[in-house]
């Protein structure tokens, strides 16, 4: 025991001491940070420049409109922040009637694409006599087109048909005679808050239930099962490079003369499962800092983070024994990558599978698929986080079957690490693994 | 023999098809430097792994003072294998704790051997250095204080001398002789016929798997001996060689003959007395390196013909 704990710890300090596990460990917040950064950089640097656009109105009824609306935007709606202290965050829309009769002997597609071109428009729209003509309704040819060299600009195009919508509703009810805004009052969309249930405390007083929040359904699962990802992700496969630096290094054999394989291997799966368990403390205890600051602590139950750290365990020691076997039987760090792919996607599933069990927890297919032994630290995880969580039998059931997946990830690889590590040369098929499995 | 450190008998270890040892029996005397030799790929990791029991005989019995199969005696065994690596990141006074540890010392006495080992080896102003920026021979010293540092009974040394310049060869050779002046039994794998002829003991052949020889170097270079004499004159004309009974054949080596007989020495020194001034009478007993190739050779000439 004393000598496993040796490994344990030479490995973990190892770990936690080089460059590669302190840049990892503040890599995550700097991508997030970077990322929030170039968000607010990126909106606070947008084109502002006045987008002036060209109307042909063959209506004759709806340039006024747009003139009007296009006013009111630049006037009110580009801008955030109080009056006197506002900052222009959309570009100004200026619109320039064009008529057909002005290009008598050309084309007109054509001569303003051609202004587009040289940039004294930014684009033209075309509306069609159709759009206000009731007997062309069900026509699938467009009745107002908009040029543009900018298509992902959208904001523009919708900005136009949006007016445009508008304007035309509005006189579809005019013309029937019917007031809109009668219509909108009746129209009104009822109003529903979605709210959590009543508990009884133990003190017997009723806890009124609260309001539904989203961070609480969506944000917090996600979280945590992104949280857990990373750092599988990161811990297992460190794991691999030790052994893979051992063998490599022909350390393993001073090793193995004084301790046993599979002891040698039990004290670096304890090993990566420190370096995990520290590399989520990190996180969780910033998360947790976060959540108190923001006095949105209860949004987390503790029994959360406690089922956090079952399900982090066990898939560190289940996956990570994967990687202690594979490491062991591979000579070159080339060869592991066939059986690191295998590895890699059944951590990969869960993460995918996740939104789907998110929308639905308790669909026969959540159920199902928290219940896969090496989907269960993700997704029975992300079960237990959204209220009001899975059955109990649900979470007894993973835990055991689960339980019994790492028995057998730990009792498989350390068979094929037993004979890996002394092993030299071509890297063993599945085959050849399997047999090292029930080799006495 | 009394209570030998390590006794294989009739082990036999095979991968597969291959028989890699072959009811292999040997007794390693306490106290000993117990010489391994053999060509690559003769069995000899194999054997060394099984008195480790880093792998175990399909058949026969491993003992290691007194205990069988068993990994408990191994905290009693220093062992630098033939293939070795150290952490390059570690210093070298946590990479040499490490080695301790596992070995099963604790405490203060950890850093006393360290320091004692360190400056035994004149590494001490290495101590706190990285193991990356060592010199492969002080890599190798390094790599030899973990195998000793426990203080073990039984050291098994594989290739110790590899790589090493002359004055690195000495300090591990005397700490070697000086580790058996301890009490520490010592069993040295190695090609060097001359470092096997100058330390140990015993030596023990291993080829294709099986025992070739075991035993002392005088008992096996006895059993080796061939019936050459070599003679030399002070008068160098005196050479009518062929008048001596019993030789049956005179080969001139230049500064000597080399006379070939089936009678006893003793017999063929009467007679060439009587021819004249003797100045070099040598009953010729053939070295280690003659007797390796001697039994090395003739199979490797049968496998280039297959």
């Amino acid at each position: 025991m004393i000598k496993l704990l040796a490994v344990a710890w030479n490995d973990y300090r190892q770990t936690v001491v080089s460059k590669t596990f302190i840049i990892s460990i503040i890599l995550m917040p700097v991508l997030f940070g970077g990322m929030v950064i170039v968000n607010l950089f990126s909106t606070q640097n947008i084109d502002l420049k006045d987008k002036r656009l060209g109307i042909i109105d063959r209506t004759n009824v709806l340039y006024e409109e747009i003139v009007s609306k296009a006013e009111q935007r630049n006037q009110y709606e580009i801008y955030k922040g109080k009056l006197g202290d506002r900052k222009q965050v959309k570009p100004k829309i200026i619109v320039e009637q064009v008529f057909d009769h002005d290009f008598e002997n050309d084309d007109t597609i054509l001569v303003l694409s051609d202004r587009v071109r040289d940039n004294s428009l930014f684009g033209f729209l075309i509306i069609e006599q159709r759009v206000v003509d009731d007997d062309a309704a069900g026509e699938e040819t467009s009745k107002i087109i908009y040029y543009t060299d900018s298509p992902s600009v959208l904001e523009i195009a919708d900005w136009l048909k949006a007016v445009i919508s508008e304007k035309i509703e509005l006189m579809r009810f005019e013309e029937a005679g019917v007031d809109k805004r009668f219509i909108n009052k009746l129209m009104r969309p009822v109003d529903m808050d979605r709210m959590g249930l009543a508990v009884l405390s133990e003190k017997g007083k009723v806890i009124q239930p609260k309001k539904d929040n989203p961070l609480k359904t969506f944000g917090i699962p996600f979280t945590v099962m992104i949280l857990i990802f990373v750092t599988m992700n990161m811990s297992a496969p460190m794991m691999l490079n030790t052994v893979m630096e051992e063998k490599m290094q022909k350390i393993a054999e001073v090793l193995v003369a004084s301790i046993s394989p599979f002891h040698l291997m039990l004290g670096k799966l304890l090993a990566a499962t420190l370096v995990g368990l520290t590399f989520s403390i990190v996180y969780i205890s910033g998360l947790f800092a976060l959540l108190v600051f923001y006095s949105e602590s209860d949004l987390v139950p503790i029994s959360l983070y406690f089922w956090f750290y079952v399900f982090l365990i066990l898939g560190l020691l289940s996956f990570g024994s994967m990687w202690a076997g594979i490491g062991a039987a591979c000579s070159e760090m080339k060869d592991t990558q066939n059986f690191a792919g295998l590895t890699v996607m059944m951590i990969a599933v869960p993460v995918v599978l996740g939104p789907a069990v998110i929308q639905s927890p308790s669909s026969t297919f959540s159920v199902i698929a928290s219940l896969v032994p090496p989907f269960t630290p993700l997704l029975m995880l992300v079960r237990l986080a959204i209220p009001p969580g899975p059955a109990s039998w649900e979470v007894a059931l993973g835990l055991i079957l689960c339980i019994g997946f790492t028995l057998l990830c730990v009792w498989a690889g350390g068979k094929i690490f037993r004979i890996g590590i002394l092993a030299q040369g071509q890297a063993p098929s599945i085959k050849v693994l399997i047999r090292w499995i029930f080799l006495h | 023999m009394a209570n030998p450190a390590v006794s294989l008998e009739n082990v036999v270890k095979c991968y597969g098809q291959h028989i890699a040892v072959n009811n292999l029996s040997l007794k390693v005397p306490s106290g000993s430097i117990y010489g391994f030799i053999g060509p690559n790929g003769s069995g000899k990791t194999t054997t060394i792994r099984m008195i480790l029991h880093i792998i175990f005989a399909d058949s026969g019995r491993v003992e290691v003072f007194g205990r069988q199969e068993t990994r408990a005696a191994n905290d009693s065994i220093g062992y630098l294998p033939e293939e070795r690596g150290l952490y390059k990141k570690l210093t070298v006074r946590r990479q040499l704790a490490y080695c301790a540890r596992l070995k099963g010392m604790s405490g203060s006495a950890i850093n006393e051997s360290i320091d004692r080992w360190l400056e035994r080896m004149d590494l001490a102003a290495w101590k706190n250095k990285n193991i990356e920026t060592l010199s492969k021979g002080m890599m190798q010293k390094i790599q030899f204080i973990a195998a000793a540092l426990s203080g073990p009974e039984l050291l098994i040394l594989d290739e110790p001398f590899s790589g090493l310049d002359p004055v690195n060869i000495d300090i591990i050779r005397e700490s070697i002789l000086e580790l058996r002046e301890n009490g520490t039994t010592v069993i040295l794998s190695t090609h060097d016929m001359t470092i096997a002829e100058r330390m140990c003991d015993f030596i023990f052949m291993i080829y294709r798997g099986e025992k070739v020889l075991d035993g002392t170097l005088s008992s096996i270079k006895e059993s080796y001996q061939t019936n050459t004499i070599r003679l030399r004159y002070r008068d160098k004309n005196t050479l009518n060689l062929g008048e001596i009974p019993g030789v049956t054949a005179i080969n001139n080596r230049g500064s000597y003959n080399e006379i070939q007989t089936t009678d006893d020495p003793q017999l063929i020194l009467q007679a060439a007395s009587k021819l004249g001034q003797i100045e070099l009478f040598e009953i010729a007993r053939p070295s280690l390196h003659d007797i390796f190739v001697q039994i090395a050779r003739p199979e490797r000439e049968i496998d280039t013909d297959d």
